[in-house]
């Protein structure tokens, strides 16, 4: 209504008002002369009069007498809290147990006395009306109603209310959560790991019917007063989620979420299984041990919490317990004691276990709460566990794998190393910054800065003799010390912290990186611009190895923005764009990442001078990727000169020098100076062997490179023998690693150049099997190699099957890497090749065509 | 239930604050029923409610112990009224879609001799005739909910708005008469 109508009705009202209260002659002149200035007025108010002086059966009584059954039925209909006494079914409730999310639960006992013990009734907080439903949740019920297994709380009944609302009837369990019993209890580690044993073979009898639980959470995980378990709502989530809106508006979504303990798949909205379960267990395990929750996920929207699943990484067990604060170790309720052994009692299997059953893809997870429970058992009797340890190069490795071999390879070491590197001498800078800033922390500030140094010193292989492990040891040593040491300095510990996170990520150590980065970030909070930007480019750097480069791009650009706004010192901006020319180096956007390069080299140079340490690294990363552009003479001054200068101040042998070799004798290599090359590639192989050891990672990295060199040489047998010796290494880190793969495809190189096809087809398969597994069928590797695979098998003259093989790399090739690239231009070449030797002549020239055709726009580009 | 608590939403809710609003409805409305509940409990199914007393029952049990102001008190009856009329209509519209489905003439037909359409409807139409008073007087929109669905006396409004019986007197025959008219004028059902 208008301000007009309703400024209308006002004068309607105050109408009425004065000749309500008249006598009818006094109304009748009244009305008469306010209808002579307005006629309409007059007859509205007129006629509510006359309506005012007829009574009416509906609004002269309340609305309880005029219409009593309609208050009565909206009672008999309408959920609402049921009161002790009411009949449910046949059950009759008797004390209300306790109020969720979902419902209520209550005590009960069958109202007819068939049954003589008590029941816990869940009375579902919302109404089902459809016909449809009803007929399901029977349906449904009959199949849990088959579900006996000591460990579950059997249902007992269930259906839907006299007001529509659904309910089940359990099993009563007298006894506490298993968090809560554990703690009560003081429980030590392997009694908690047996109630774990314990509640996942509950859960795989029900798997092995089919029944997948959905919400497994400590208050579903119950511990009688026998210590026995219990586990309440098995397959009610499933009985509930299915529901569909049936037209009315009540549209119904009973599914229960719990969003700390759910799999990523439930929170994303993909197909629940039986590994959604054997995550949820995954979670109360990491709970039982370390008093906290893995991830921590916001509590609020649901695209906010999909958003912060989508950002989580994997989970180390050793790092939540080295975290533990006083709050954590009361929920544990360890005893003193215990507490204390934790974090060693955590190393090793038990996180590998619980990674493993974390794991973001279903599919990596252990296939059944049995093999779980299975490799706990292990764990307890000391036999080895089945769960394969991810390597902490894993993820790194999987991001190099993304790349080309070659430069690729080596550029990812040189600009990751440099990160580790120059990341734990800025935050010495800083440290000492902070000291000068506060005479009274000088002390303690210089302490730390040399803490800091013996920290990076001995993670320095060379320094510690060999084994980075032992290193990485150190490295826990020194941010476990840091945490007891620095807590009343804020912000000198968030300054090693960043010096920590710098390192884990030169070490590979992502999620302890993340883990100290995000720490790191949270101590700045949101007082000083600058040193928090320095928090987002430490991330940033993580991100980039993580393989994030969005995430990356974004939280460098944000940092180097506010650290201009604030005028950071030239050096600390400097090295945020050095992180940044390495997003747009993995970006393929070489030129540009070679322009922020140079210049951050020369902020370096004037800053520190040539011959500082860092301006060399920088030169050497100015080289990688002056290389990438194909500007070949200026990438080799560029290694050569900032090899001479790391020569100078680390000596000949440093292991950091071992990668300028390699990335200096891959460029000699392909200029074709092989000597030379070949005399770098075996100096960095003696470096690695001598600092790290014969079984170290790198220096089977080294060893590919070599035996890529004599292959592509045609010297066969070294190939074969650098190629073997690198296989060994890999696998016996981890066979299912992408390396693995790589030197069974190496090795099959070896043997068709020597015309053994038939070993050549064998070793190929070997390395899809690898790749199937460690990068999947999406990755360019794995049609590399089904493409060579498609070479032997030509050769042994099976035409057809190497064609129809062809054809699939060719589609695979022409998806992953485009139809104009020089993966599909390969592809074609191979199909031509065989379509030739099958003398279909005209389709293989068709073939040739098209290989051409494409290179010819890879040329023009 | 903290009494405390039901204070600190109506002082939020009349703040502005439109989440405290929402709990404290939906507070007083859990409570409205789980009262209507137990009064309802044995007794025959179609006799007749009182509903003024679950409003008091709802306002005594959720306001015990707590110094309430007439603002708060008026402003909980006015909150309860408003609950009741919502839970009654759509209870109304259930009812009747029910009824649309399952032989909607024979049901009416049972009626028209007493020339009372059936509650459900009738509430219905009330409901929108009472749509258009609050758009052309709020104020007159609030008084119909206190004393038809909350059931308060011609005093306890005077009380509770402190003004005379008269003015709540008259204020009630103009609402009324707008609503009846609103009613009988209406071209279609709703």
């Amino acid at each position: 209504m208008s301000r007009h109508e309703s400024d209308r009705f006002g004068e309607v009202r105050a109408l009425f008002d004065e000749l309500a209260e008249l006598g009818p002659t006094a109304r009748a002149d009244r009305l008469a002369e306010i209808a002579r200035s307005d006629a309409a007025l007059a007859a509205e108010v007129e006629g509510l009069l006359a309506i005012d002086a007829s009574p009416s059966p509906l609004l002269d009584v309340p609305v309880a007498v005029a219409a009593p059954d309609l208050v009565a039925d909206w009672l008999e209909a309408a959920p609402g809290p049921a009161i002790s006494g009411q009949r449910v079914g046949p059950w009759s409730l008797t004390s209300l147990l306790g109020r969720g999310g979902m419902g209520e639960v209550w005590e009960a006992v069958r109202a007819d006395g068939q049954y003589r013990h008590t029941v816990a009734l869940k009375l579902l907080k919302r109404g089902v009306d459809s016909v449809e439903i009803r007929r399901r949740f029977i349906r449904e019920r009959q199949i849990l109603a088959g579900l006996t297994h000591p460990g579950i709380a059997r249902l007992l009944d269930g259906g839907i209310a006299g007001d529509g609302r659904p309910y089940f009837v359990l099993e009563k369990v007298d006894g506490r959560p298993i968090t809560e019993h554990a703690r009560a209890a003081g429980l030590a580690v392997e009694d908690r790991i047996q109630l774990m044993v314990a509640a996942c073979e509950a859960v795989d009898s029900a798997h092995r019917q089919l029944v997948v639980h959905r919400d497994l959470k400590p208050s579903n995980i119950m511990v009688t007063e026998n210590g026995e378990i219990k586990l309440l709502d098995f397959g009610i989530a499933k009985l509930l989620g299915e529901g569909e809106d049936d037209g009315e508006a009540t549209a119904i979504d009973l599914r229960p979420l719990t969003p700390a303990y759910a799999a990523p798949e439930q929170i994303l909205g993909e197909p629940v299984t039986t590994a959604t379960d054997v995550y949820s267990l995954g979670v109360v395990l990491h709970e039982l041990l370390t008093g906290t929750l893995p991830h921590r996920r916001p509590i609020g929207s649901a695209s906010a919490l999909a958003a912060a699943v989508e950002r989580e990484t994997g989970v180390r067990l050793t790092a939540a317990a080295r975290r533990l604060d006083a709050a954590a170790l009361e929920r544990l309720g360890l005893p003193p004691r215990l507490a204390r052994r934790l974090p060693r009692r955590l190393t090793g299997d038990l996180e590998t276990i619980v990674a493993r059953a974390l794991e973001r893809q279903p599919e990596r997870r252990y296939t059944s709460a049995r093999a779980l429970a299975d490799d706990l058992v292990r764990h307890l009797e000391g036999r080895p566990v089945r769960a394969r340890r991810q390597s902490r190069w894993y993820r790194a490795g999987r991001f190099v794998g993304r790349h080309r071999l070659g430069v690729a390879l080596a550029a990812v070491a040189v600009l990751s190393l440099v990160g580790g590197l120059y990341g734990a001498l800025w935050q010495a800078d800083r440290a000492a910054a902070a000291a000068r800033a506060s005479a009274a922390s000088q002390r303690r500030a210089e302490h730390t800065k040399q803490f800091l140094i013996s920290l990076f010193e001995v993670a320095d292989p060379l320094q510690s003799g060999g084994a980075s492990i032992t290193a990485r040891d150190l490295l826990e040593q020194g941010s476990r010390r840091l945490e007891s040491e620095l807590v009343t300095e804020p912000e000198l510990r968030a300054d090693l912290l960043e010096a920590v996170a710098r390192i884990e990520t030169g070490l590979g150590a992502l999620d302890e990186a993340e883990r100290s980065a995000r720490l790191a970030l949270e101590l700045r909070g949101e007082a000083a611009p600058a040193a928090r930007a320095t928090a987002e480019a430490t991330l940033g750097a993580i991100r980039i190895q993580q393989g994030d480069l969005d995430g990356a791009q974004e939280l460098l650009e944000g940092s180097l923005a506010a650290l201009e706004a604030a005028r950071a010192e030239p050096l600390v901006t400097a090295r945020v764009r050095s992180d940044l020319g390495q997003v747009l180096f993995w970006r393929k956007q070489s030129a540009a990442a070679e322009a922020l390069e140079r210049a951050v080299y020369e902020v370096f140079v004037r800053e520190l001078g040539a011959e500082h340490i860092e301006s060399a690294l920088h030169l050497r990363n100015l080289g990688v990727l002056l290389d990438d552009l194909g500007r070949l003479d200026e990438a080799e001054t560029a290694y050569r000169e900032s090899q001479r200068l790391l020569e100078r101040s680390l000596g000949p042998d440093h292991p950091n020098l071992a990668l300028s070799y390699l990335s200096l004798a891959v460029l000699l290599d392909r200029r074709g100076q092989t000597d030379e090359a070949e005399t770098l590639y075996r100096r960095s192989l003696e470096i690695r062997r001598r600092s790290l050891g014969d079984h170290h990672v790198q220096t089977g990295q080294a060893l590919q490179l070599l035996a890529h060199f004599f292959v592509s040489h045609g010297r066969l047998d070294e190939a074969e023998t650098a190629g073997r010796e690198a296989l060994a290494i890999f696998t016996a880190v981890d066979p299912d690693h992408f390396e693995v793969g790589k030197c069974l495809n190496g090795l099959g190189v070896v043997a068709a150049k020597r015309g053994d096809h038939a070993t050549a087809e064998s070793l190929y398969r070997e390395a899809l099997a690898n790749y199937e597994r460690s990068l999947g069928r999406r990755h360019p590797f794995y049609w590399w190699t089904a493409g060579s695979l498609s070479t032997a098998i030509a050769a042994q003259g099976r035409l057809d099957e190497a064609e129809t093989l062809q054809r699939e790399v060719l589609a695979a090739l022409e998806e992953i890497s485009g139809v104009e690239s020089a993966d599909a231009q390969w592809g074609h070449e191979l199909l031509a090749e065989t379509l030739r030797r099958a003398g279909r002549t005209a389709e293989a020239d068709a073939a040739s065509a098209r290989a051409e055709a494409i290179a010819g726009v890879l040329a023009a580009d | 239930m903290q009494p405390d608590d039901i204070s600190a939403l109506l002082r939020a809710a009349e703040g502005g604050d439109d989440a405290a609003g929402e709990r404290l409805f939906e507070r007083v409305y859990d409570e409205l029923r789980r009262i209507a509940r137990r009064q309802l409990r044995g007794a025959p199914r179609y006799e007749t409610l009182d509903t003024t007393g679950l409003v008091h029952e709802a306002y005594l049990k959720l306001g015990r112990g707590a110094a309430w102001s007439t603002r708060d008190r008026a402003h909980f009856y006015a909150l309860a009224a408003q609950a009741m009329r919502q839970v009654l209509v759509d209870q109304s519209r259930r009812r009747t879609r029910r009824k649309r489905g399952l032989g909607a003439v024979a049901l009416t037909l049972d009626r028209v001799d007493v020339g009372v359409a059936a509650p459900g409807d009738e509430l219905l139409a009330l409901d929108q005739a009472l749509l258009r008073l609050e758009r052309a007087d709020p104020d007159l929109a609030r008084l119909v909910e206190l004393r038809f669905f909350a059931g308060l006396s011609v005093e306890e409004v005077a009380e509770l708005r402190g003004v005379t019986g008269r003015t709540v007197k008259n204020h009630w025959r103009l609402a009324r008469a707008f609503l009846l008219r609103e009613m009988s004028t209406a071209a279609d059902p709703p």
